[in-house]
């Protein structure tokens, strides 16, 4: 059974259509990103999922309810979806502390004093937050604000959470050890979640599939693995970082553009007919290797090494095959 | 947002903004209508419409009414001219002073905001008329110069130039180092740098202000009438009162003048917001202060003529307010022997109406505090967080009360009210003076909580939703605790400004009432100087405690 069905949804702000005749399914406890650049629809579509904005056109439904169809005007209020929310900007009340922050929607569907208590606790367990509950959200720095909201989107227990940004606003390392706790908290708790991103890495951190958008509709469906080793476009390289998008006959292969990754170039100690020929531009020691810019004839391209290279010095490398992916334009 | 309404039976923003306009239209709208109706058909309080525009061309040809509308616009481009002047140098000096004394004249200059202009008025006649405290002491009777439109110019200028000083030193100070320095490094000149950085960025603000300070002269009534009238002056605002008061009593020729006067209010407002929004650039985040001035000699000359300011616009007022309430004879002067607490204790203890006076206006003050506060939060819930369809509207009746003198205000309602066909009328009772209160203080909430309401994130409010809070629950849960301090704040500036208010008192009072303010203008104009010059000090000194104390409180909630 599928947790969320999103059919033909639409959506224009002042005939500016931001998404066009969207479909998705997400499956029960999968984890998916909306990944695309400003603009794209992918926070408006989770909007929509929420109920905070109205679509056009189209239908939302989940296994127990209808959340919204236009066609026969339903419309489940925001308040009914029982969905948990992550903001970009945490959206923690300010006046309230900890405690009350997470225990608001269990106090409103009257959870008797004792077990709120008790169910506070365990979320903060969850998060590595005990002993922070009296706090007030001025008093805890970003990740840990971070980590309340999303103890408090835990606290109802609920079926889908609903992540917009929830790491953009942290800082790179952090990003990271919260990512991964995100990933794992829910996929523990077997929450299906659907979450915005437009930072890829955060996406291929977060997610069992991603869906790329692009001007309102969805660009490419797949799992974080096949996105990257192969775009369904020119756009989807570029945006997602692949690779180098260098012409066939550069290459020695057939017409038309090839996505050639910084993992593909092999370095040669000999050069023959099918080597290419590169001219070390710059080398820089990133991460644990290092990458390095040189010129195949006039094209800039990059790639990895495990060992470093002269400014000016010329090397031959050649391509390993079954990395290589053919772009239709 | 779509959130708030989106939904079967969702009809919240709906019903809030028809309250909201509803509210803002009997509050604001009707005597606006009533002024341009009454104004184009003189007959409309018979329900006829008969004659339109009859009185609109003798009014405007009277003369005595041209003469009072070309004082008031003079009187208003002097005053403001002036209050520049002295704003624009103070402002310089201050960029370049040490932050510890600068302070403290800032708060200094702060003071004559408290001292509303009427009693600064009575006050500067104590001190310098025939027989005042100057002429007794040192013999210099200055009344010729005080009784001219000198100074009326005068006095009001030290009322209101602190509006132009205090957003003039703030962007001097900006302005001062920084740019001036990021221009320098790139080759500008002194030169360059005034005309290229300096006067771009700070003629707006100058403008602007100016032009408040504008509006607030054409709508001065009590300097005016109390300096004015004793050489002949008369300004629009004047002359509406004598039309409303003197038998017979004009109401059209009131109307046309109220008209006319609202209408150079509202031009003056809409072209400030145009230079407002067209010219005013966001400076960013000042990381560096400015550098104050090490020449002794400036900081000396500078101390020096903040001082001069400061005696000029606080010292001398509240010297004559203090020392005439607490003599016993005005006409023995100042001496040890001649001075008592009679006035205080008599206000007190065996004045009722003193005592009467102080009831009345603090219960209308108190309710118009809350009253305004409940309203701006509708209004800013309702234009900031629900955008409904048609918030044009609403928009406008919320600006409106910023553009509309006290005395228009007045004459609109009595326009409105006093009429035989309402089953039941706020007229002659304390609430038509209420409904004046509230419209006249609408502004300072409305402006408060708008500004608190758009700096809490939209994600509290969808928060709450998405958490399970209906429109009722993300009300009183998390937006009335959060907006509370702001609510406190403009209900104290609400309640300290409302207690002093003088014209639409004076207008709308019903008979054998007194609030505060109609008693100190009475008493003065009895020549029970003392009495009213007591009452007065008591006022000033608690709507300066309430001003402070709401001043403190939203600026420690907004950081």
């Amino acid at each position: 059974m599928n947790a969320i069905e999103i059919n033909n949804i639409s959506k224009s702000f002042d005939d500016k259509t931001v998404l066009h005749d969207i479909n998705l399914t997400v499956a029960k406890g999968e984890f998916i990103s909306l990944l695309g650049p400003s603009g794209c629809g992918k926070t408006t579509l989770l909007r929509i999922i929420a109920g905070l904005e109205l679509p056009d056109t189209g239908k939302i439904q989940t296994p127990a309810n209808t959340f919204v169809d236009r066609a026969t005007d339903e419309y489940l209020p925001v308040a009914k979806r029982k969905l948990s929310y992550v903001f970009q900007d945490y959206g923690l009340w300010p006046h309230m502390s900890v405690f009350d922050n997470i225990a608001f929607a269990l106090t409103l569907q009257k959870m008797p004093k004792a077990d709120i208590k008790k169910r506070v606790n365990e979320v903060l367990t969850l998060v590595k937050l005990v002993g922070h509950d009296d706090k007030l959200p001025e008093q805890l720095s970003g990740g840990q604000k971070q980590r309340v909201s999303i103890a408090r989107a835990m606290a109802g227990s609920p079926d889908i959470m609903l992540l917009d940004e929830p790491l953009s606003n942290l800082d790179a390392n952090l990003r990271e050890e919260l990512g991964k706790e995100i990933r794992e908290l829910t996929h523990k708790q077997g929450i299906t979640c659907v979450n915005v991103t437009h930072d890829r890495k955060e996406a291929q951190l977060l997610s069992d599939r991603i869906a790329l958008m692009k001007d309102g509709v969805i660009h490419q469906l797949t799992d974080p693995v096949r996105l990257f080793k192969q775009p369904a476009s020119k756009w989807a390289c570029e945006f997602l970082d692949a690779g180098n998008l260098i012409e066939g006959h550069m290459i020695h292969r057939e017409l038309g553009e090839w996505l050639v990754p910084r993992t593909a170039f092999k370095i040669e100690n000999d050069n023959t007919d099918t080597r290419l020929s590169l001219h070390v531009d710059s080398c820089l020691f990133l991460d644990d290797r290092f990458e390095i810019a040189a010129w195949l004839a006039n094209e800039k391209v990059f790639f990895y090494s495990e060992a470093p290279f002269d400014v000016g010095q010329n090397i031959f490398a050649s391509l390993l095959e079954e990395n290589l992916v053919s772009i239709k334009a | 947002m779509s959130m708030y309404k989106v939904g079967k039976g969702v009809r919240a923003p709906l019903l809030l903004n028809t309250v909201s306009v509803t509210l803002l239209f009997m509050i604001i709208g009707l005597p606006v209508l009533a002024i341009i109706l009454f104004a184009i058909f003189p007959k409309v309080n018979e329900l006829s419409f008969a004659a339109p525009f009859s009185q609109f061309i003798p009014q405007l040809q009277d003369e005595r009414l041209i003469v009072a509308t070309l004082n008031s616009i003079r009187l208003a481009l002097a005053v403001t001219f002036s209050s520049m002047l002295v704003a624009v140098v103070l402002a310089y000096m201050r960029s370049k002073m040490a932050e510890s004394i600068g302070r403290m004249w800032d708060v200094l200059l702060l003071i004559p905001f408290l001292i509303p202009p009427y009693i600064g008025s009575m006050g500067w006649m104590q001190l310098l008329q025939s027989n005042g405290v100057l002429d007794q002491w040192l013999n210099i009777n200055l009344s010729n110069v005080l009784f001219s439109f000198s100074g009326v110019v005068f006095v009001i200028t030290l009322h209101l130039f602190p509006v132009i000083y205090f957003s003039a030193a703030s962007s001097f100070k900006v302005i001062g180092q920084r740019y001036g320095d990021v221009a320098k490094i790139y080759g500008a000149n002194s030169r360059q740098i005034f005309s290229r950085i300096l006067l771009p960025l700070i003629v707006p603000t100058l403008l602007s202000t100016g032009l408040i300070v504008f509006v607030l002269t054409v709508e001065e009534f009590g300097t005016p009438n109390i300096l004015g009238s004793r050489f002949g002056f008369q300004v629009m605002v004047t002359a509406i009162e004598e039309k409303m008061s003197d038998w017979p009593i004009d109401l059209s020729g009131a109307s046309v003048l109220s008209l006319l006067l609202v209408v150079i209010a509202i031009s003056a407002y809409l072209l400030q917001m145009f230079i407002t929004r067209r010219f005013a650039c966001k400076l960013d985040n000042q990381t560096m202060t400015s550098v104050p001035s090490k020449n002794v000699w400036f900081s000396m000359v500078s101390n020096v003529i903040f001082f001069i300011v400061v005696c000029l616009a606080v010292v001398m007022p509240i010297f004559a307010i203090v020392s005439s309430s607490l003599m016993r004879t005005v006409s023995l002067g100042l001496q040890w022997d001649n001075l008592t607490f009679n006035a205080y204790t008599h206000l007190f203890f065996s004045n009722s109406d003193a005592l009467s006076a102080i009831y009345t206006s603090l219960g209308l003050a108190a309710m118009a505090a809350v009253i305004t506060a409940i309203i701006g939060m509708l209004v800013a819930f309702t234009l900031i967080r629900l955008k409904p369809r048609g918030k044009a509207v609403l928009d406008i009746l919320a600006l409106l009360p910023n553009a509309i003198p006290a005395m228009a205000l007045s004459v609109g309602l009595i326009l409105t009210w006093n009429q035989t066909f309402w089953p039941v009328t706020p007229y002659n009772s304390l609430f038509i003076l209420l409904l004046a209160y509230v419209c006249l203080m609408l502004p300072y909430p409305i402006r408060m909580l708008s500004n608190a309401m758009k700096q809490l994130p939209q994600s509290l409010d969808e928060a709450a939703a998405i958490y399970g809070a209906n429109l009722f629950v993300l009300m009183y849960k998390i937006l009335f605790p959060l907006m509370i301090p702001i609510m406190v704040a403009s209900s104290c500036i609400v309640f300290a400004i409302s207690t002093r208010e003088l014209v639409a008192s004076l207008m709308l009072v019903p008979a054998g009432t007194e609030t505060v303010a109609t008693y100190v203008f009475n008493q003065f104009d009895q020549g029970s100087i003392s009495s009213g010059m007591a009452m007065s000090f008591i006022v000033i000194v608690i709507s300066g405690a309430l001003i402070a104390l709401g001043q403190y409180m939203s600026k420690r909630y907004l950081s």
